[in-house]
């Protein structure tokens, strides 16, 4: 198993939203393959966020994030799922999937890196971008991948301290 | 500066039969049925005009001035927009109707067209200057920029800070004619013949400038009929159609684009298309895109609903007449460009901002368990979305509620 890890300078883990705390929480089904349906979630995400009150910038340093990593499950693996748990100083968004993982995440965070079949680039994909994109716009990255399993990346980003 | 929200759209009771049409049409959910008549949430409308297309019994209309306003000036100039240039069939009834307006009580008439090659310079100089945003939107339609304002906030910055083609219009009229006539610039009045609620609503309450040098909108369709009753009288004592065959394509979506020098541009029209275009911008999904041109109406500014000819009729025509791929540049239109460029007129004085007002509450924290408590009365409502209750959506009901706005008892099925 492979690990990445990120986070911003200062960067402090804000409490975890437990179940007495307000959040709300958030989880759609990302199919491999399916271009047409693809970025559903974090539509679903951003369009949430538009209904709190969160800034506007951040919403869209959000929805970068959540529809690069989503993709990615479109593109490169075979199904699963993007989840969101908001509460009111952050957002943390997991993307699981089943897939053929990322055999070495330094490498495959590289910008320009890509795996990207001939169909995806087809699709306008597979500029290698994602990944490092990603990780421009969050304040906290963890990434955990297993060859022939499947790939977790979890990302976190707070609502202030700019 | 008054900042009432005016609109032009509003419902006429006496029609309304609290048919429901009108609130799944608004792509902002401005519209409620309340005690069986349609209400505009006023900081939500955008004056798009939807309702207004769809209202099968005409009970949502545009309120635009009539002719008895130009009795306030001495001396008044008719600004038609340049979708009006393909109401009629041909170029020498297009100049009768011109003509008409002098009949109407107007002295002068102003084609917005003229002013179009003008944007474009503009939009050209400040494409190659700036390239820190992709893809810059056309400032030209208000409906789209007032979308962006409500539904798309962090949009703002993409819109293009450049003054739309009859606010320049108005000021150029003003300056020539205030010079050449020596009238006081009060005394002059300036009527734009307008093709939608949105530009009524613009002139009355502009974004991105503090006051509209225009003076006032009527609707194409009303002055219209209004010339065709003595249209065989009219004598074409003037030639007022001076705007290129090339100026008049952006009546119609397509023709903002074809002026420019990069061929990177999208051309959207139809309010669902364009939210779905800004959805991608949003995502940064078109950052291989300059510039796009986004028209709320379908067809682009012909589709307008105060327009007297068909939308695809009218864009039919303007793509006839501006076949040919010549960018004719009117000369005097262009020394004014740069003159205008250069003393930074031609750019928006004001910031375009962000008006969120889609969010449930302005406190993070309030939101958050507003949503919960709205997700929560979801769940007891039936999802189908009927629109009996007098909101769009089931979920447009639980929002209400946890606004105050509306009671569960509302939905039909919980009242039973
Ligand atoms: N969920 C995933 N499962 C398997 N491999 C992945 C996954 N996400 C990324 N990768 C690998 O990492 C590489 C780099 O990903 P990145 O998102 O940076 O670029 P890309 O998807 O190839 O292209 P772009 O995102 O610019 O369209 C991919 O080409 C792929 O090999
Ligand atoms: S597309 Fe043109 S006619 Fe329609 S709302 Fe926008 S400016 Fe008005
Ligand atoms: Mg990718």
């Amino acid at each position: 198993m492979t690990n990445y890890h990120y986070s911003k300078e200062n960067y402090r883990e804000p409490p975890i939203a437990d179940a007495d705390e307000d959040h709300i929480s958030l989880s759609f089904p990302i199919e491999g393959g399916d271009f047409t349906h693809a970025g559903y979630g974090s539509s679903e995400i951003k369009r949430t966020l538009k209904k709190l009150a969160a800034d506007p910038k951040i919403v869209r340093r959000i929805a970068i994030a959540a529809y690069e990593a989503e993709i990615n499950v479109v593109a490169h693996a075979y199904k699963g799922r993007i989840s969101a748990v908001i509460s009111s100083d952050a957002i943390r968004v997991f993307i699981e999937d089943q897939g053929p993982g990322i055999p070495d995440i330094e490498q495959a965070m590289q910008p320009g890196f890509s795996t990207a079949s001939p169909k995806v680039r087809e699709m306008g994909f597979g500029a290698g971008l994602g990944l490092p994109n990603i990780r421009d716009n969050v304040d906290f990255l963890h990434i955990e991948s297993e060859v022939s399993i499947g790939t977790i990346l979890q990302f976190c980003i707070l609502f202030r301290n700019e | 500066m008054n900042r009432d929200y005016f609109h032009s759209v509003r419902i006429i009771d006496e029609r309304c039969n609290g048919c429901t049409h009108c609130i799944r049409a608004c792509e902002t959910e401005a519209i409620r049925v309340r005690h069986g008549k349609a209400i505009i949430h006023e900081v939500r409308c955008i004056d798009c005009g939807e309702c207004i297309r769809i209202c099968p019994r005409n009970a949502a209309v545009a309120a635009s001035d009539d002719l008895s306003e130009l009795k306030r000036f001495s001396y008044n100039v008719a600004l038609p927009s340049t979708a009006f240039t393909a109401q009629c069939p041909s170029q020498h009834k297009l100049n009768k109707l011109y003509n008409g307006l002098l009949h109407l009580g107007f002295n002068d008439v102003f084609e917005e067209s003229r002013t179009n090659s003008i944007i474009s310079y503009a939009v050209n100089k400040f494409l190659k200057e700036n390239a820190r945003i992709k893809p810059y939107i056309s400032s030209v339609c208000p409906a789209v920029v007032r979308l962006i304002q409500v539904r798309f906030p962090s949009l703002v910055e993409h819109i293009i800070p450049i003054e739309t083609p009859l606010e320049i219009s108005a000021r150029i009229i003003r300056e020539q004619k205030s010079r050449l006539l020596g009238i006081e610039p009060e005394k002059l009045g300036i009527f734009y013949i307008t093709t939608c609620p949105a530009r009524v609503t613009a002139i009355k309450q502009p974004v991105g400038t503090e006051i509209s040098s225009i003076d006032g909108a009527i609707a194409i369709c009303n002055i219209i009929n209004k010339i065709l009753v003595f249209i065989d009288q009219v004598e074409e004592k003037e030639n007022f159609c001076k705007a290129p065959p090339s100026a008049n394509r952006w009546g119609a979506v397509g023709g903002e684009v074809r002026a420019l020098d990069t061929d990177k541009t999208l051309s959207v029209d139809g309010i669902s298309n364009v939210v779905q275009v800004l959805n991608k911008v949003e995502n940064y999904e078109l950052e291989m895109f300059d510039f796009i041109e986004a028209y709320a109406c379908p067809c682009g500014c012909v589709g307008g609903v105060l327009n007297f000819e068909n939308p695809y009729v009218a864009k039919q025509r303007i793509y006839i007449q501006g076949k040919s791929n010549e960018n004719i540049i009117d000369k005097e239109m262009l020394e004014i460009a740069e003159e205008m460029y250069e003393n930074k007129t031609l750019f928006l004085a004001e910031e375009v901002e962000p008006r969120p007002v889609l969010k449930l509450d302005t406190d993070m924290r309030k939101a958050i368990q507003k949503l919960e408590k709205l997700e929560r009365i979801l769940k007891d409502l039936p999802g189908i979305d009927c629109g009996a209750c007098g909101c769009p959506t089931c979920r447009a009901l639980a929002e209400d509620i946890v606004q105050g706005n509306a009671n569960i008892e509302d939905c039909i099925f919980i009242r039973k």
